[in-house]
């Protein structure tokens, strides 16, 4: 056992060896010829690469726990985040990375504020121990589901079979504002449904991420569990505003006032 | 009534029509005539409230359809477009969209099975999907989703264009009731244009009356 965490420490021997296990996957792509070696080569590097330098950046982090860098991180995951949904879309909206943005970060931050100062209340509050884990949580978990709900709203407003139900509606009476609530409402069905699924099944099966990390660092598993039923209710909260609130916006970046497509049509 | 001023219709940045200065007829059937692609569909999604003309106004009783007024325009003017969609889980709930959209008490389903069967339609049931509708089948029900609608001018694209005779006939009778609210169409279907008493012919991009 290290002395700092309740895991025991992995030797550089112990991870050479823990790399032979690749050798599984890549003897089976070159048996079944998959081609995929080569992508899974890639994959293996920038893991290495991106946790290696997330390791730094967190040993910064920890080492000063000084709440201005906690928060300029914050920061970056969440631009990082909105990049990520911004690249998942089949066409790219003009205007829409700043409304992504806006809404993953104010969504996020709301429901991390609340944790922070309604449920765990830790000294210090912005501690980069509790804070970067929980957010890393709640912005990958947003990301996802804001990426399928944009998904659904543009393929509801731009494709022509959801063009046409769209003018349907509109021809048919319907306020504009009472169509797009149609339309959102889809759009938060998807973007929750994994979620769902994930908490409705969660420790039969997998035990995730941040509960496995606890029980490593040698926390007692009541601890680890009621950690763990927070970041599914704050995931939920912020997957089901940050959606919502993008595809929101989507909308109002795609039609105007009246239900027409803006000019130039996208 | 409509009134066109000095409106230009276009459609992904060709010229399609006008400029047009005219009020178009309130008979209680019009149709408009024309070659395909002269404009007329275009036409119709703009008095709709659908779309917007390129250049100029449209005046429904008077009133110009500005930015911001069309939600209310499309109340009071309902298009059937040439390839209807029927949203809902199930026919009975397709007929009644308008409805409900509009937050009106809809029409019973005696009425609907009745006004089905005026059509020719008492095959369906208003249990069914109503995915599973022959093109024929659901121009008509969209008719029907138009016409039990209280709007004050009714708009119809091809509204008899591809159905048999039979069909053709029922469809222009049911149109025919005087209760109905004025009809406009655009259509190029000579069983459509013997039941209009006005109808007005696209020619280089000018309406003539003939």
């Amino acid at each position: 056992m290290s002395p700092e965490s309740g895991a025991p420490t992995l030797s550089w021997l112990g991870m050479g060896l823990a790399f032979l296990l690749a050798l599984v996957p890549l003897i089976l792509f070159r048996v079944l010829r998959l081609g995929l070696s080569r992508q899974l080569l890639v994959a293996l590097a920038r893991m290495v690469l991106q946790l290696g330098s997330l390791g730094l950046v967190l040993e910064v982090l920890f080492r000063q726990d000084h709440w201005s860098l906690t928060l300029l991180w914050l920061l970056v995951m969440q631009a990082a985040a909105a990049h990520t949904v911004l690249s998942r879309l089949p066409v790219r909206v003009p205007g829409l990375a700043p409304l992504v943005g806006g809404a993953l970060a104010l969504a996020s931050s709301a429901v991390l504020a609340w944790c922070l100062l309604m449920v765990v209340r830790p000294e210090p509050l912005l501690g980069a121990r509790l804070l970067i884990p929980l957010a890393g949580m709640i912005l990958g978990n947003s990301m996802n589901g804001i990426t399928l709900a944009l998904e659904r709203h543009l393929a509801q407003l731009t494709e022509p079979a959801g063009r046409r139900e769209w003018e349907t509606l509109l021809g048919l009476g319907a306020e504009p504002c009472v169509a797009r609530s149609r339309l959102l409402g889809r759009d938060l069905r998807v973007a929750l449904l994994p979620t769902l699924n994930t908490t409705a099944t969660i420790g039969l099966v997998s035990i995730p991420g941040m509960m496995t990390g606890q029980l490593l660092g040698g926390s007692p598993p009541a601890t680890a569990i009621l950690y763990q039923i927070l970041i599914m209710l704050a995931i939920l909260a912020s997957v089901s505003l940050s959606a919502w609130g993008a595809a929101r916006l989507l909308h109002w970046r795609l039609v105007d006032a009246d239900g027409l497509h803006r000019r130039p049509p996208v | 009534m409509f009134e066109l001023d000095g409106l230009e219709l276009s459609q992904g940045g060709r010229s399609l029509l006008g400029p047009l200065d005219l009020s178009l007829p309130t008979a209680a059937r019009v149709v408009l005539a024309g070659p395909s692609g002269c404009g007329k569909s275009t036409l119709l999604r703009v008095l709709a409230g659908l779309e917007r003309p390129a250049a100029g106004h449209v005046r429904f009783h008077g009133e110009p359809l500005l930015p911001g007024r069309l939600p209310a325009h499309r109340l009071r003017v309902h298009l059937v477009s040439q390839q209807p969609l029927l949203p809902g889980e199930s026919l009975g709930e397709a007929l009644v969209l308008g409805h409900r959209l509009r937050g009106l008490p809809p029409p019973d389903a005696d009425r609907l099975r009745g006004e089905l069967a005026a059509l020719g339609l008492s095959n369906l049931s208003l249990d069914q999907p109503p995915g599973g509708l022959s093109g024929g089948e659901a121009m008509r029900a969209a008719a029907l989703r138009g016409l039990l609608l209280p709007v004050e001018h009714l708009l119809l694209d091809e509204p008899t264009t591809g159905l048999d005779d039979e069909a053709a006939a029922r469809l222009i009778c049911r149109l025919s009731d005087p209760e109905l609210p004025p009809v406009l169409s655009a259509s190029h279907d000579p069983r459509w244009w013997a039941a209009c008493p006005t109808r007005l012919e696209f020619r280089a991009g000018r309406l003539h009356e003939s």
